[in-house]
């Protein structure tokens, strides 16, 4: 895209995830606005505009959290893009900004689930038949292991990865260690998927605040930019297409590149939509971290863990973080932001520079939404 | 005021999907669509040809009877209704089109690239106790009809 204007992320706020039985979706949300906006040193007069979003909350959400806090007559668009409706509010806070229309916009994402699988409003015939999120993730995964000869234990190393980088990181949730063993012969979900190679349901919030070159340059310490973001969509219809490639997430990573000039060799640090473990070994080829194929050899060497060539969810990602569907997405740049401002203590990648988000959304392999957004540090 | 007798569950049965599959001399099949215009086939019949955007063009055709196992997995956490571990796959049929279905849980059945052919089986029980039919695959090898 040509002639766009500079943004950048000024302020950034989490409210880490849990459960919130007893907390109305509003109340979890309004400490992550007032934090990003803390963050970024500014206030709700400030504010030209808000994208909010989340799956299951009702109908006006942003207007329902914003009320709260007094905010003034602002525009208000609330997103759904299943699990990529983080990363889609995200993008469209930054066109808004980047092709004139606002200088300052709140991004809000906000989710507050039950327990146990997710039960899509809209079941095809699919769910029906008894597919669900995890069956999907597995199906694609034993089709590469038939094609690749990737092992089980390649997916469960993953397991034992993200709660690594949570020990190391307060907003995760599940904090403890696992060994290799204690993924693998957790309980089975759907083959070879195991208890803890699932990301849990959780409740959260997560918030933005982005601003155009000129706003970014009044905050002190160093910039955040975004650089591009695409959004892709699967629209596969029963066609025999490959499921060892998300080819949405190739497809949003390609563009991504393209448009921020760089290639994945650039990328220094990474938060991807590993709702499953074998969803994280797939998007490591999709995003081209390493060849099709590759993906056992990248997590074996440690090249996506904290130390390693790109650090993949050192927040400790979906998998220990749990996945509050709306928040997902925008939580991943709360993270992002304080690594490349190297405010990331006791896990931070050295000096990152370049950083990649990604997030996946939809009802099934069928049919979603993925979004690649790439943000680098300035001075 | 007397209440009907109440049917043997165990004997009473639905589909699970109404107009997903059918039967005829040749044994159980899905239900396809195929455009008079254009040709393209669908999985299920559709008012609209998603190919040429023709609408009332798509008739019933009979899909699905054989295929090869594309991928597969055992779901063990069980969605409402299953009351045991299943199998199911994605099976790749000759006419281009990709279905999901159950498969049945043997090893000489969860076969990448093995040949299966389609029957109608309970797969699951709605809340009054009523069976639900759907697609299961089955290796023609395993003996089953
Ligand atoms: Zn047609």
């Amino acid at each position: 895209m040509h002639g766009l204007r500079r943004v950048g992320i000024l302020g950034v706020g989490i409210v880490p995830f849990d459960k919130y039985e007893d907390v109305l979706v509003e109340d979890i949300a309004r400490p992550a606005v007032i934090a990003a906006m803390k963050d970024a040193g500014v206030g709700r007069t400030d504010i030209d505009a808000s994208f909010v979003s989340h799956l299951y909350q009702g109908e006006v959400l942003g207007q329902r959290i914003l009320k709260g806090l007094r905010f003034p007559e602002i525009t208000i668009t609330n997103i759904e893009n299943a699990c990529a409706g983080g990363s889609s509010a995200v993008r469209e806070a930054w066109l808004s900004i980047a092709t004139g229309e606002h200088d300052m916009v709140l991004v809000i994402g906000a989710e507050k689930m039950g327990r146990g699988l997710i039960n899509f409003v809209s079941p095809d015939v699919e769910l029906t038949l008894g597919n669900t999120a995890p069956a999907q993730y597995a199906l694609a995964a034993r089709r590469h292991m038939h094609e690749f000869g990737t092992s089980p234990e390649a997916f469960a190393k993953i397991g034992v990865k993200s709660r690594h980088h949570a020990s190391l990181n307060p907003n995760a949730r599940f904090r403890d260690a696992l060994t290799l063993d204690e993924v693998m012969t957790s309980r089975p979900i759907a083959d070879p998927i195991t208890l803890y190679q699932c990301c849990r349901n959780g409740s959260g919030a997560a918030a933005l605040v982005l601003g155009t070159e000129e706003k970014c340059a009044a905050r002190p310490g160093p910039s955040v930019w975004i650089e591009s973001s695409a959004l892709a969509s699967v629209m596969a219809d029963k066609e025999q297409r490959d499921l060892t490639s998300f080819g949405a997430t190739r497809t949003a990573a390609t563009q991504a590149y393209e448009e921020a000039g760089i290639g994945a060799e650039d990328i220094d640090i990474v938060e991807l939509h590993d709702a499953f473990t074998t969803g994280e070994l797939l998007h490591y080829e999709g995003l081209g971290l390493c060849a099709k194929g590759g993906g056992e050899q990248l997590v074996s060497d440690g090249d996506t863990s904290l130390g390693g060539r790109v650090p993949v969810n050192v927040s400790g990602g979906l998998l220990s973080k749990s996945h509050p569907l709306g928040a997902t997405g925008v939580a991943q740049f709360c993270e992002l932001v304080w690594q490349l401002r190297g405010d990331a203590e006791g896990r931070q990648v050295e000096d990152a520079r370049t950083a990649l988000a990604h997030s996946q959304g939809g009802t099934g392999l069928e049919a979603g939404a993925t979004c690649v957004t790439v943000l680098t540090r300035g001075t | 005021m007397t209440s009907p007798a109440a049917p043997e569950n165990n004997l009473v049965e639905q589909p699970i999907w109404t107009g997903l599959m059918g039967r005829d001399e040749g044994g159980a099949f899905l239900v396809g669509g195929k455009c008079s215009t254009c040709g393209f086939t669908t999985l299920g019949l559709r008012d609209i040809c998603p190919e040429c955007w023709a609408q009332g063009t798509m008739t019933e055709t009979a899909i699905g009877r054989r295929g090869r196992l594309y991928t597969y997995t055992v779901i063990h956490q069980l969605p409402h209704g299953y009351e045991e571990p299943f199998a199911v796959g994605y099976v790749d049929l000759d006419d281009g089109i990709r279905v999901f279905a159950h498969i049945e849980n043997t090893p000489d059945c969860l076969v990448i690239g093995g040949e299966l052919e389609l029957t109608s089986a309970a797969l699951r029980r709605d809340d009054t106790g009523t069976a639900l039919t759907g697609p299961k695959y089955h290796s023609p090898n395993s003996g089953e009809t």
